[in-house]
């Protein structure tokens, strides 16, 4: 039997597995916290800036930048975090490959794999929020 | 000399009773209390769903009044997402989840019963509103206006306000311990990459209800300030807004959605691969499929406001996150078939009710990116059609894996498996009369006829859809009834379940039926995705300890693991039965009762009587707890 003081034994971690289990976590939710932030973000914004006066005058603006502006290059800033989270885990996959079979690489290969489906997948859903910014008037009101 | 079974059996067996009854914290006990709690829950809902559906057979009938019928739509929604489907998901999740997961209890037993007991309140304080005649009755999503004092002055918004807020302390609780025990109890070896489907589903659950709850319970207590305290939150004509309520409500309602569904998308994932003799096709774009349809799923709640007049661009966001669903769900749709096409099927009870979940939610899948475009929204917002689309989802993804799981799991935990004959007419009776009762809704939303209203003038075209959703109706109820009865009679007569009965792949199936009170032997160390599989000593008894088998014989402990790797990091002594869990619930089922009459008297004493059961939960006894 494995005994309690065998157990408790802390695990000593290095700095290159501190450092790596940072880039692996920042593949896996580097997308769906870009694609987060542009609902919560992009989404509201247009719906306060719509209602707090800005039908008035047909224009919302963010301190003198056009609401449409600031949402594209929110959208770009965001998608270009999610291509990055994408690249930090397609490294992290290449570089494990070579780390042999070990159960804790099996394990970090498979988070590295799926950081970079994630960001594929959150990058898309993000990069889509470009397209209704062109097609619609921000401050227009569904019937 | 006592065997291992015998000196374990020692430390973790609870006398059998009353008093055990009520202070147990055996996740198993909670388990299936959870289990038989939550399904008296669902035959209430669907004997209030059979007095609407006889209600709207025909044009102008009068067999409820129409406050009768608000009470009666408000209450079936309200039992079937708060008493019925979370609940019950909880029990099968604190009855499996520990021994999928090769551990001996939940991380926090003693939140673990006191869940249990305030979810068994907080029912019974919502269905005492019919007591009085004031059951809520403004939808399970009671809207303001509607709900403000002066459209609805009796004590209905106020027994689901209270009520909602009871309920979600007993789940935001249940959720942190089940967030907790998946990612630090798991038995030594089961690596993220690992873990159970069923566990990640478990896992996706709790983490959206943690995120998801509190905005319901303050959008609860706001409208409470409102009703009691003359508060404006929602109320337009003092500067408050109605909308506010849509937003804090949905962006929990459209989460509990997938509360609902992903479990039970994990209870399809454990089951299909056993059921079709070959490991899951896709783990990986499975597991992120789960945790991405929970994230995604809190980008959509705008696509229930449509009709509120937002700006179209905020729209289009939420209608295209609506959109993105499609994408993790429609992942998962083609790893099971994939699954079963390679596999080698066994058509048995469990695997029936897997099929019909995929054809039936299939439909409601198709209906759901259909609802999702703003115009066609607009066209059949209110209307039956929508009903007929969250019915084919809901169903489907809740109610036939639950009915799967019957067959499938509870012979684990009675030692019974029940009738096969009786399970395939069961299966079939609610297969047909799900699709009667609700196919035909589509066709009424698209005539026109809305939701919520308790009868219709005739020559609308109605009537015929109507009648044949109230004869499916009721031969789904025949089809539950027949499932009851199955069980019943399987506690006398079914055949022995054997410790594997369907020679599964996860460590559940390694511990006998029923399973001791210590769950297994030694806590096995885990070298593969299907343990049960690939580890043929864990079918052997107890994994030996030079296979890495752990005993803990020496007191009430269990193993705490890394949350990556699993690797054992610290022995954890539980804790024994407590009747603390109960006492609290009692003071607070007091002080709820007391703040829905205005009693302040009753209320302080609630109060007093809470401080009193924490300080008796928290009071030193001398149990330790290494870290």
């Amino acid at each position: 039997v494995t005994g309690p003081e065998q157990a408790t034994t802390p695990e000593r971690v290095t700095r290159a597995e501190t450092s790596q289990s940072i880039l692996l976590w920042f593949g896996i939710l580097g997308g769906p916290l870009a694609w987060t932030a542009e609902i919560l973000v992009a989404a509201d914004l247009a719906e306060v800036l719509c209602y707090s006066g800005a039908e008035a005058s047909g224009r919302a603006q963010i301190y003198g930048v056009d609401v449409e502006v600031f949402l594209v290059a929110l959208t770009a800033v965001l998608t270009l975090m999610c291509v990055a989270a994408g690249i930090v885990a397609g490294r992290c996959l290449l570089s494990l490959r070579a780390a042999g079979d070990a159960t804790t690489s099996r394990r970090a290969t498979w988070m590295a794999r799926a950081g970079v489906l994630v960001s594929i997948l959150f990058g898309l859903a993000t990069v889509i929020g470009l397209i209704p910014l062109y097609l619609l008037e921000t401050c227009t009101s569904s019937p | 000399v006592a065997t291992l079974a015998e000196r374990l059996e020692s430390v973790w067996r609870e006398r059998p009773g009353l008093a055990t009854w009520l202070t147990t914290v055996d996740h198993k006990k909670i388990g299936v209390k959870y289990i038989y709690t939550s399904f008296v829950f669902f035959v209430l809902g669907g004997i209030e769903s059979l007095i609407m559906r006889a209600q709207l057979t025909d044009a102008g009938l009068n067999l409820v009044t129409p406050e009768a019928y608000n009470q009666l739509f408000s209450m079936h929604g309200i039992t079937m997402m708060f008493l019925f489907a979370m609940p019950m998901f909880s029990g099968f999740g604190n009855y499996f989840v520990p021994l999928m997961i090769g551990t001996r209890d939940m991380a926090f037993p003693r939140l673990n019963a006191f869940g249990y007991w305030l979810f068994l309140a907080g029912g019974i304080f919502l269905y005492s509103s019919f007591l009085v005649g004031q059951a809520p009755n403004d939808g399970w999503f009671n809207y303001p206006p509607q709900a403000l004092r002066l459209f609805t002055p009796g004590l209905n918004a106020d027994f689901y306000s209270l009520g909602v807020i009871f309920i979600g302390i007993s789940s935001t609780g249940g959720a942190i311990n089940f967030i907790v025990t998946i990612l630090k109890m798991r038995a030594p070896g089961m690596t993220l990459n690992r873990m159970p489907i069923f566990v990640w589903g478990e896992l996706a659950m709790a983490l959206q209800i943690v995120f998801a709850l509190p905005f319901l319970t303050a959008a609860a207590g706001m409208l409470m300030l409102d009703r009691r305290f003359g508060f404006h939150f929602f109320d337009a004509a003092d500067g408050g807004d109605p909308v506010l309520w849509q937003h804090l409500f949905w962006f929990f309602g459209h989460p509990e959605v997938y509360i609902v569904a992903l479990p039970g998308f994990g209870i399809v994932s454990a089951l299909i691969p056993t059921l079709s003799r070959r490991p899951m096709v896709g783990y990986t774009y499975i597991v992120l499929a789960e945790m991405a349809t929970a994230l995604i799923g809190f980008g959509v709640w705008v696509h229930h406001m449509f009709a509120t007049g937002l700006p179209t661009l905020t729209l289009s966001f939420a209608s295209a996150a609506s959109m993105m669903v499609v994408i993790p769900t429609g992942v998962q749709f083609f790893a099971w078939l994939a699954t079963m096409i390679t596999g080698k099927l066994v058509l048995k009870t469990p695997m029936l009710f897997v099929l019909g979940f995929i054809v039936i939610f299939v439909i409601g899948g198709l209906t759901g990116p259909i609802l999702g475009l703003v115009p066609v929204d607009h066209q059949v917002h209110d209307t039956y059609f929508v009903v007929a689309h969250f019915h084919y989802v809901l169903v489907g993804s809740a109610v036939f894996p639950m009915f799967a799981v019957f067959y499938y799991w509870l012979p684990k935990v009675t030692g019974r498996l029940m009738n096969e004959r009786r399970g395939k007419w069961s299966f079939w009776a609610m297969f047909a009369g799900f699709n009667l009762a609700f196919f035909p809704q589509h066709i009424l939303g698209l005539l026109g006829m809305p939701r919520r209203i308790y009868t219709y003038e005739s020559g609308l075209g109605w009537e015929p859809y109507n009648l044949v959703s109230t004869i499916g109706a009721f031969i789904f109820a025949v089809g539950v009834l027949i499932t009851l009865v199955n069980y019943i009679r399987s506690q006398r007569d079914g055949a022995p379940a054997g410790n594997d009965p369907w020679d599964g792949e996860t460590l559940e199936w390694a511990t006998t039926s029923p399973p001791p009170p210590y769950n297994f032997e030694t806590i096995p160390t885990v070298r593969s995705r299907n343990p049960m599989w690939d580890q043929p000593e864990l079918r052997d008894g107890a994994q030996s300890p030079d296979q890495g088998g752990h005993a803990l014989e020496s007191g009430h402990q269990t193993l705490a693991t890394s949350v990556l790797d699993a690797t054992p990091q610290a022995v954890v002594h539980m804790p024994h039965a407590s009747p603390w869990p109960f006492a609290l619930t009692v003071a607070l089922t007091v002080l709820f009762y007391g703040a829905l009459f205005g009693s302040w008297i009753v209320t302080a004493f609630g109060a007093l009587g809470s401080v009193l059961g924490l300080m008796g939960w928290f009071w030193p006894t001398g149990e330790t707890q290494e870290t």
